[in-house]
């Protein structure tokens, strides 16, 4: 286990060396020019050429990139250029609300999914089982905006169950619009996925012999079936909970809530460079680091895994 | 093939999907033909405060905005900046993702191994924050937006192509080619190419839903298409505001209309992979990263 987490580990780096050069580049060559945005439109020539000796600017760009690298190695991103400071903790402070939703809305979907799948699966080619499977390809096929806007005439504005938009008091009451709204669309997917992996998974021969040794429907169904049709949903979830911590953006702005997506959001608009890497960084980092856990999950639903490849008892 | 197309007429949820589609492109081409106003007509101009915000009747289908502009207008005209974009977009995506994938499948070696590390931080990337940054950086236009989209997109078809072409390069046919002369570049397109394209075909339209959907989210965000262009994710910000005030007819016809096309594209991508790829039979395609 910790070999392969070591193996993966390492994997993981020429990614992550990718991703900050990408980065690096792609913020360097963009037009516009930083010190000019930070001076204001009336500065002078010589305040501009100031803030940009200040910033590194003036020095060659490989020179900027090696100080780059080394500040992400120690975790110092830089300052923002937008209230000059560190990129680090202007991210962490927006980083537990995002984190949050992103964590709720994939728990939401996988409950909600795995449970439309499973029914899907088990009362297949009944009423349950057609209403499912259009509500999972309705699910997916609509944007995550459209969905907010959904709910909120129905929650806010027709039954007046639940405050609009914005933190408010910080609750959890705020977040539970935000939370259907980004969690619908993998619920929906991840519905889809369970059925199609439940019904290959009950057509086996070992379920076939769980019910003929007159195993109750629940021990077969809960503990024989969808264990092993498992592995795909948790692939998906990670992938989605990775996605949604960079891709809330959406979400966070339609219902004013000020996490990371909205701070990448701002940074773009106002050419906040050191912010822009940090976060794209960040969230680069995140996403690897899910897909390993996911990855390291596998075992738990099928132990003929043994990392590596090999079968346990070959 | 006549049995597979006979297959393909009778899946029902395919042929919604060709059917869906199909009457949205229509709409797209032949929109001078079917509405009765501009989509950039304001009617408060001659007519005054009375066609503002008019709910659905029988003169506007589905009602007028705040400028007493024809909702069903700007609805159908907007269906041509979506498949628009999602056409061009799917085709700069093939042609990257389809060189790069080729290349890395076939020569192995180093080429595969900086070509697949090159698509592993590309799928590393947050995705709708790095098309966000592409887009308000690139000067404006719509080539470039069509670029920026294609460009993220393009490690996705690598990766199948790539593994496609693993599959093929072995066979007999490949390595006659080889045995006859046959330069690199040929064999890949005359004879590994034609070999592999339908589960390329299948991926292309399954992703058309997630470019569309891309596409409505950075016009929600602004970032999109410009006013008074018509865009379906616009209206949707736009309508929002005045959702509040009972005008829900604003935001929701838009919605409608992305969900028709996205679902159209995934129903039709489904019936696709049944008739052409059997064999895969998994739902990945449909995420997609809107």
């Amino acid at each position: 286990m910790a070999i392969y987490t070591i193996k993966r580990l390492l994997a993981a780096v020429p990614v992550v060396i990718g991703v900050i050069a990408v980065v690096f580049i792609l913020t360097s060559i963009v037009p516009g020019d930083p010190a000019r945005l930070i001076a204001g439109k009336t500065a002078d020539p010589e305040t501009i050429q100031r803030i940009r000796e200040e910033l590194g600017l003036n020095r060659p760009l490989w020179e900027q990139f090696t100080d780059f690298f080394k500040g992400v190695l120690t975790f110092d991103l830089g300052r923002s250029y937008r209230n000059n400071r560190p990129v680090t903790q202007v991210i962490m402070e927006r980083l537990p609300l995002t984190a949050k939703l992103a964590v709720s809305s994939t728990a939401l979907a996988v409950v909600t999914g795995v449970s439309l799948g499973v029914v899907s699966a088990v009362k297949k080619d009944s009423m349950l089982d057609h209403g499912g499977r259009v509500l999972a390809l309705l699910g997916i096929s609509a944007p995550s905006f459209w969905i907010g806007l959904m709910v909120v005439l129905l929650f806010c504005v027709k039954l007046r169950w639940i405050p609009g938009t914005g933190t408010g008091d910080g609750g959890w009451l705020y977040l539970v619009l935000p939370v259907i709204t980004l969690g619908m669309r993998p619920a929906a997917f991840i519905a889809r996925l369970t059925r199609s992996g439940m019904l290959e998974v009950l057509e086996q021969d070992y379920i076939q012999t769980a019910w003929a040794k007159g195993l109750p429907g629940r021990a077969v169904v809960l503990g024989h079936a969808l264990k092993n049709a498992m592995i795909p949903v948790a692939t998906v979830a990670g992938t989605c909970m990775a996605e949604m911590m960079g891709g809330a953006i959406v979400v966070e702005q339609f219902f004013s809530l000020p996490g990371v997506g909205r701070l990448g959001l701002e940074a773009i608009l106002a050419r906040d460079f050191p912010v822009i890497r940090g976060q794209v960084l960040l969230l680069a980092l995140v996403f690897v680091a899910v897909n390993l856990l996911v990855d390291l999950t596998y075992p738990l639903f099928d132990p003929r895994i043994k990392y590596g490849g090999k079968r346990r008892h070959e | 093939m006549e049995n597979a197309w006979s297959r393909f007429l009778k899946n029902k949820p395919a042929m919604a999907g060709l059917f869906l589609v199909t009457v949205i492109a229509l709409a797209a081409v032949f929109a001078p033909y079917i509405t009765r106003y501009q989509p950039t007509e304001q009617l408060i101009w001659t007519e005054g405060s009375k066609v503002q915000l008019v709910p659905p009747c029988s003169r506007f289908w589905f009602g007028t905005d705040i400028y007493g502009r024809d909702m069903f207008s700007r609805v159908v005209y907007g269906a041509r900046a979506s498949l628009l974009i999602g056409t061009a977009s799917t085709a700069i995506s093939l042609l990257i993702g389809i060189t790069l994938g080729a290349l890395a499948g076939y020569y192995g070696g180093v080429v595969d191994d900086i070509i697949s590390w090159l698509a592993n931080v590309f799928f590393a990337f947050p995705f709708i924050l790095f098309v966000l940054a592409l887009v308000a950086y690139l000067p404006p236009g719509l080539p470039l937006m069509y670029a920026a989209i294609g460009i993220v997109n393009w490690a996705g078809v690598a990766r199948l192509v790539r593994g496609q072409v693993l599959s093929v390069r072995e066979k007999e046919y490949v390595e006659a080619a080889e045995a006859l002369g046959g330069s690199g570049a040929r064999i890949i397109i005359r004879h590994i190419l034609p070999n592999i394209m339908a589960p390329v075909l299948v991926q292309a339209t399954l992703g058309m839903g997630g470019i569309i959907m891309l596409e409505s989210s950075l016009s929600f965000l602004g970032f999109g298409i410009q006013p008074p262009t018509p865009s379906w994710g616009y209206e949707i910000a736009q309508g929002r505001q005045y959702l509040l005030t009972g005008a829900w007819w604003w935001s929701a016809f838009p919605g409608m209309a992305i969900m028709a096309l996205v679902l159209g594209f995934n129903l039709l991508g489904d019936g696709l992979r049944d008739l052409l790829d059997p064999r895969n039979d998994d739902a990945y395609g449909w995420w997609g990263r809107g």
